[in-house]
């Protein structure tokens, strides 16, 4: 059964099982190097998968619906900055809230809306990026060339990124911000301010993340579909060592992981699928653990910021 | 004429909450009612019994696994005549509690407890619906492959996984069955993924158990231009052109029937399984696919319910 064909199948599925995972975890990984945690990704996916959704039916297009589900991400993840930054609230705890308030406003955004109607409306679906000639290669074309825009667009978005945080002034303005927030305070750079920006900057990737699952992998909002891929998310940002490329890598090993266990429960079926099923977890839990050791972990991580003025 | 009074107001008041009582019911489901499905049958059951008794309902959604037991002790400790739990995950809790609680009937849907004196369970054969399923799978594979993606493994589900492999074998002895499980009742976008790994595989025909997850194996299916099965809650209208048929597990029966019986006083601590002849199961209509099955096929579908139904079928699942 181990073939080509197979292989084509496993990469691409790992592609699509990545793509969610890696816009939260790329989000989330600004929101750290400015200092701050936001531990409420699970909640703001949600959000994005069900605003994302609506929106897409309601405006007609895909990408009408990735533009609400973003400045529905943005809305949440601003009461977690207003909260963390402006009244200083731990920031677990407002994470925590987070989850559970994106929980419920989407599932009762959903019945109020179109979840309320029987059969629930289908949204326009983002056409297929097919690139003429490099789609149509044998076994490279099928896995890297035929997938829908948001894939490439996150792919790309790990690369600017990276080049964002070294190469950039205000990249270096972030992470002096997360590193030593009084030192750039001192060196006038605002503190809150860039803080405010990255925590937006991840709420908008996190329910981009949402948008494609819901709009573009399932072509359909039921509630809890975002299970557990926030946190693991927060998983990549770690194992992926706040570096925007790291972590692109990590939300592919984690893709692979899935794609492999769904096959391999096909390929030993006299084996306990529950073996199978807890592969990524056991990928991402040995993972944290090697990387834990040389931690680049941002020193002003969760901290507030308390101005010495 | 004192004693008398007395006498008719007691009377009168053991006879009046008797007669006007209005039966506080608490449904404690694990998912949301939108769900399409597991959660959707109860709550169809459930306003079917609204219309037809006096009762008064509380509805919890997507109560986690961690909660089951307080949220059974807080409807016990409010007073409510009856609580039901529906999944398999209520039967161990309400078998811990229920005897703290003599006045209030436990009923645990989908599951297999019973225990004297208030706690009884309705289940479906879900193995019977899965052999059926399986059958019809088996007729129309062109490809002679079929799969079956579930949630997670709790009993009826293998019940049903056992089903469809030999239902698909009964009509077609060299089909390829497989068969994978998503971990998760509410993933659907694994769901999907699973199933598209599985109609790589092969597989023509799928089907799919759980709750939210149905709906990711039926857009698989759709999107690859294969058949599906639909399981429990008609899934027609969400793919008309993929669903071949969807083999019904009423469980909006067993909630209406469980609190019949409270009403009438006729339910007993066991556990009541409802099959084809109790109306717990049955097959939609093929409405798309009335004109692309052969009648002869569709008479040998017909004709299993009826063996089933008479209990002519040998190598049904094992009720686990």
């Amino acid at each position: 059964m181990i073939d080509t064909l197979f292989l084509v199948g496993l990469a691409a599925s790992a592609l699509r099982f990545a793509t969610p995972i890696l816009f939260a975890a790329l989000g989330e990984t600004m929101a750290q190097r400015s200092g701050v945690l936001n531990v409420g990704l699970e909640g703001i996916m949600l959000v994005g998968a069900f605003a994302g959704m609506v929106g897409a039916v309601w405006t007609g297009s895909p990408w009408g619906g990735l533009v609400i589900a973003m400045a529905c991400g943005m809305a949440l993840a601003g009461l977690h900055a207003l909260f963390c930054l402006t009244f200083r609230v731990d920031q677990i705890l407002s994470g925590i809230a987070l989850i559970v308030l994106g929980t419920g406003l989407s599932g009762f955004g959903w019945r109020l809306t179109l979840g309320g109607t029987g059969t629930p409306p289908k949204a326009p679906p983002f056409p297929r990026l097919d690139l003429p000639g490099l789609s149509d290669l044998p076994v490279v074309g099928q896995i890297l060339f035929q997938h829908q825009p948001m894939v490439y667009l996150g792919i790309a978005l790990a690369f600017a990124l990276a080049w964002f945080l070294r190469r950039t002034t205000w990249g270096l303005e972030i992470r002096a911000v997360g590193e030593n927030p009084a030192a750039a305070d001192a060196a006038g750079i605002g503190v809150l301010a860039r803080r405010y920006g990255c925590v937006l900057f991840g709420g908008a990737m996190a329910a981009a993340g949402g948008c494609y699952l819901s709009v573009s992998q399932v072509g359909g909002f039921v509630e809890n579909m975002v299970s557990g891929r926030g946190f693991i998310a927060i998983a990549c940002v770690v194992f992926g060592q706040w570096r925007p490329l790291r972590v692109l890598c990590a939300a592919l090993l984690f893709g692979a992981a899935e794609a492999a266990q769904i096959r391999l429960q096909l390929i030993a079926p006299h084996i306990p699928y529950q073996l199978f099923v807890m592969m990524p977890y056991v990928v991402a839990v040995a993972a944290l653990v090697v990387v834990a050791r040389s931690t680049r972990l941002p020193a002003a991580l969760g901290r507030p910021f308390v101005p010495d003025r | 004429m004192k004693t008398m009074m007395a006498l008719a107001m007691a009377a009168l008041l053991a006879a009046l909450p008797a007669e006007a009582k209005t039966l506080k019911v608490a449904l404690v489901l694990p998912g949301p009612i939108t769900d399409g499905t597991f959660n959707s049958a109860a709550n169809q059951g459930i306003e079917k019994a609204k219309g037809k008794y006096d009762i008064q309902v509380s509805l919890r959604e997507n109560t986690q696994f961690a909660e089951i037991e307080e949220t059974l002790l807080s409807y016990a400790r409010d007073g409510y005549d009856v609580v039901i739990g529906h999944g398999f995950q209520f039967a161990e809790p309400a078998m811990k509690i229920h005897k703290q609680f003599p006045k209030t009937w436990f009923i645990v849907n989908t599951a297999k407890v019973a225990e004297a004196p208030n706690l009884a369970s309705f289940d479906n054969r879900w193995g019977d619906a899965g052999y059926v399923a399986g059958a019809v799978a088996g007729l129309v594979t062109k490809k002679g492959a079929v799969g079956h993606v579930g949630g997670i493994p709790v009993p009826v589900i293998k019940e049903y996984n056992d089903g469809f492999g030999r239902g698909a074998k009964r009509m077609r002895p060299d089909v390829k069955v497989l068969s994978a499980y998503v971990g998760s009742f509410s993933d659907v976008a694994k769901g999907k993924e699973i199933t598209a790994s599985m109609i790589e595989g092969g597989a023509d025909v799928v089907t799919s158990t759980g709750n939210e997850n149905v709906l990711g194996t039926i857009q698989a299916a759709k999107d690859a231009k294969v058949m599906a099965i639909g399981t429990a809650f008609d899934a027609a209208a969400i793919a008309p052109d993929t669903v071949v048929t969807t083999a019904l597990i009423n469980m909006d029966t067993n909630i209406d029937m469980a609190i019949g019986k409270i009403v009438d006083g006729t339910i007993e601590p066991k556990n009541y399984l409802l099959g084809f002849n109790e109306n717990g199961l049955g097959l939609a209509p093929y409405r798309n696919f009335a004109d692309k099955i052969p009648a002869a096929d569709q008479q040998k579908i017909t004709d299993l319910i009826a063996d089933i139904k008479a209990g002519k079928v040998t190598d049904l699942p094992a009720i686990q």
